[in-house]
């Protein structure tokens, strides 16, 4: 009787143990667990910004735009915050309420300094140049505001269908960027600023640090650099478009060697300027103002006789280059084909020159 | 003076029941009814609640028609109790029988008519069990015959109600069998023997591979519930989450979002405590678990202070019974005994549980009123 007595009772206070541990001690613990499995959260995708024009429409060109371009650069801005939904399942997952909902977060609207006619203008001159030049050519044409290292115009590709049909790939350039960053060809006869000892002071075999992905490098043969040692020597100074752009830039603007910008401001949904972007100044040009007179000289010289200018590379690459206009370079254009001899780039070149006018006259229209 | 039915005894018909068995089991029931309820409440159009209020008020009837009898009156209808009993379980595993989640238990009579035999073979069990073990001998305590029939009369329920199959109701019989021969004073070398025989089971059961793979899998699993949360761990980690997730004061009655969730399968039968323990929390579950505590102890002291050894026998039965069976449900559904279909007392939905259990709780009573009568 006594021994039943102890059993039962035995047997009761561990029921009683159990459920304090289990309700009291780990309570907690187990409410989150129950409430893990009734909730359900459904992520709601935060629609990404938009990218601007110069005029305030969305920008169009691809290749700039997408992936590679401004929204890798600038995804933490244009990402947005994704938003939530919390929802009741019961145990066969079947929503039984919404318990709550965040709201996604849109992304931020990017403005550049992207003119879209030049860009168009861009665009189509080097179109012609690749349908000149067949489909092993690759080219890239980059307008610069010489004032203030903002990128007008920035055309070119490595693998991209563009306008004109495809155009040949450049092989070790394949990662997507622009051209105008990654074709790397050895600037030929613009001898004044490319010769061993000026090539260093005009920022090239280093990035510009524009604000898109891919940049190369260039390349500086090692009597350029004495400290790599004179065995290493490779030859010829190898810049991108890009890198020549600044350079020219440099030239009639008192000698600031810009980082390059295409993203003017970053600007919330309702309107409020989150920050504001501008070229920095990447250092100053060293050379001295003979050399810096000389290019300004050549190129508008050239320019304004309604003649490209020229430099021709090495076999199968032409460069063009001028100011825009050439008395009051506000613009720099470069152009740069591969395989394509010299005339393709100077065309290219003489329908920006002539064209960016143009434009100019109507702007506002 | 007219003659009473011989069931009936003058001597307790105007005396109320006792209330310590009465308020217990009544709580309980009643308690049943919210949780039932609340387990049932997603399920619109369904008569859960209605029905086994119709099963408290047959229990409560059969509770007061057992507890006016007299106990040594009953004790001549046992043989005919026991035998239908027995009828009952035959007639299961005929094709009369129905098949609920893997047990053939059920006899349905008609559209929402059925029963469980084997709940009312525990009672008329009890009561054998008691007409053969209670103060028979010369020396006040059974002999080696009595221990003999005694087994004799509790195998031939526990083998048929094996082959439904449902072993948690077997158990049940086997630990009302080793406590009423406990009780009944019989010695110990009967005890010893009984227990050597329970390990040679065990060990036959476990050599010639009887348990079926789900029941080995719900051993292992009461071990590590988490090891297979999706498979055999759902049922006991549901239910651990349901009882954990309800802490001090519970989600309040109808609140509870696993119940309403149905997370916890056999909510409103043999997984009813869950609820108890969500919606109610640990003041809730404890206080089940006090009320039946209260009965237990009320019972014991019924079945100590018995004029009569086939009180004792008889009462005891009906603790050991209701005390294991109420330690077996909570405890599988807080994870310290494996998971069988056994119903809570009282509590559990089920016609035939619910008045089996007041019957025994009217037996208790009328073993109390002997101890009245005879001072």
């Amino acid at each position: 009787m006594a021994l039943l007595a102890v059993v039962v009772s035995s047997m009761m206070l561990t029921v009683l143990g159990r459920l304090w541990y289990l309700q009291v001690v780990s309570g907690p613990y187990y409410a989150r667990a129950a409430a893990d499995s009734r909730l359900r959260t459904v992520p709601l995708p935060a629609p990404w910004g938009r990218i601007l024009a110069a005029d305030g429409r969305p920008l169009t060109a691809d290749a700039l735009v997408g992936r590679g371009g401004l929204e890798t650069w600038y995804r933490a801005d244009l990402a947005g915050r994704a938003g939530v939904r919390e929802l009741a399942v019961d145990s066969r997952g079947t929503v039984t309420r919404v318990l709550g909902e965040r709201g996604p977060q849109p992304g931020n609207t990017l403005t550049t300094s992207v003119d879209p006619r030049i860009q168009r203008l861009a665009e189509q001159a080097l179109a012609v140049v690749a349908a000149k030049a067949g489909r092993e050519s690759t080219g890239a044409v980059v307008v610069l505001e010489t004032s203030t290292g903002r990128v007008i115009a920035l055309a070119g590709h490595a693998g991209r269908e563009t306008h004109g049909g495809a155009m040949g790939l450049d092989t070790e350039s394949l990662s997507g960027a622009s051209g105008a960053l990654i074709a790397q060809r050895a600037p030929g006869s613009a001898h004044a600023i490319t010769a061993a000892g000026a090539a260093a002071a005009f920022g090239f075999g280093r990035r510009t640090g524009i604000d898109l992905p891919n940049e190369a490098t260039g390349y500086i043969p090692d009597s350029v650099h004495p400290e790599h040692g004179p065995a290493a020597g490779q030859g010829e100074v190898l810049v991108t478009p890009l890198q020549l752009a600044t350079a020219y830039a440099a030239a009639v603007n008192g000698g600031t060697l810009f980082s390059p910008r295409l993203a003017m401001a970053v600007v919330r949904p309702d309107g409020t300027v989150v920050r504001t972007i501008a070229p920095p100044a990447a250092g100053r040009v060293a050379a001295s103002p003979e050399t810096m007179r000389g290019i300004r000289h050549t190129l508008a010289a050239i320019s304004s006789r309604g003649s490209a200018l020229d430099v021709h590379g090495g076999p199968g690459t032409s460069w063009s280059a001028c100011y825009v206009p050439a008395e009051t370079p506000r613009y720099v254009v470069v152009v740069v084909s591969s395989r394509a001899g010299g005339h393709a780039a100077d065309s290219a070149a003489r329908t920006m020159r002539e064209g960016i006018p143009r434009l100019s006259t109507t702007r506002g229209t | 003076m007219t003659p009473l039915p011989a069931w009936s005894a003058p001597f307790a018909a105007r005396t109320p029941m006792d209330p310590g068995l009465l308020v217990p089991s009544a709580a309980l029931a009643g308690i049943g009814l919210l949780l039932v309820g609340s387990a049932t409440r997603a399920d619109p159009g369904s008569v859960f609640v209605q029905r086994q209020a119709f099963s408290v008020c047959l229990g409560l009837a059969l509770m007061w028609l057992v507890s006016r009898s007299e106990p040594r009156v009953l004790r001549a209808y046992v043989p005919v109790v026991y035998l239908l009993g027995i009828a009952g379980l035959v007639a299961v595993l005929t094709p009369l029988g129905r098949t609920v989640n893997g047990s053939q238990a059920w006899i349905v009579l008609g559209p929402g008519l059925g029963f469980q035999p084997s709940e009312f073979a525990k009672v008329a069990t009890i009561l054998a069990l008691a007409g053969v073990l209670g103060g028979r001998g010369d020396s006040g305590r059974p002999g080696g015959r009595a221990v003999l029939l005694a087994l004799a009369l509790t195998a031939a329920p526990v083998l048929l109600i094996a082959m439904e199959p449902d072993f948690g109701t077997a158990l049940v019989f086997c630990a009302v069998t080793i406590g009423m021969i406990t009780l009944s004073g019989a010695r110990m070398r009967w005890l010893a023997g009984l227990a050597a025989l329970s390990g040679l089971g065990l060990v036959l059961m476990w050599r010639l591979a009887l348990l079926r793979p789900y029941q080995l899998r719900r051993l292992s699993v009461l071990l590590d519930p988490e090891a297979d949360p999706l498979g055999s761990g759902y049922h006991a980690t549901q239910a651990r989450i349901a009882v954990g997730s309800g802490e001090v004061f519970g989600t309040g009655l109808f609140r509870g979002g696993q119940t309403a969730g149905h997370f916890v399968p056999e909510q409103h039968t043999d997984f009813i405590f869950t609820v108890a323990g969500e919606e109610l929390g640990f003041l809730g579950a404890a206080s089940i678990v006090l009320l039946v505590t209260l009965l237990l102890l009320r019972g014991l002291w019924i079945t100590a202070s018995s004029a009569s050894s086939y009180g004792t026998v008889l009462a005891g039965g009906v603790i050991c019974w209701l005390a294991f069976q109420a330690f077996v449900n909570m405890g599988m559904t807080i994870g310290i005994v494996p998971i069988t279909g056994l119903p809570l007392p009282f509590v559990s939905y089920g016609g035939s549980a619910i008045v089996a259990a007041f019957a025994a709780v009217g037996l208790l009573d009328a073993v109390n009123r002997t101890r009245e009568a005879v001072p």
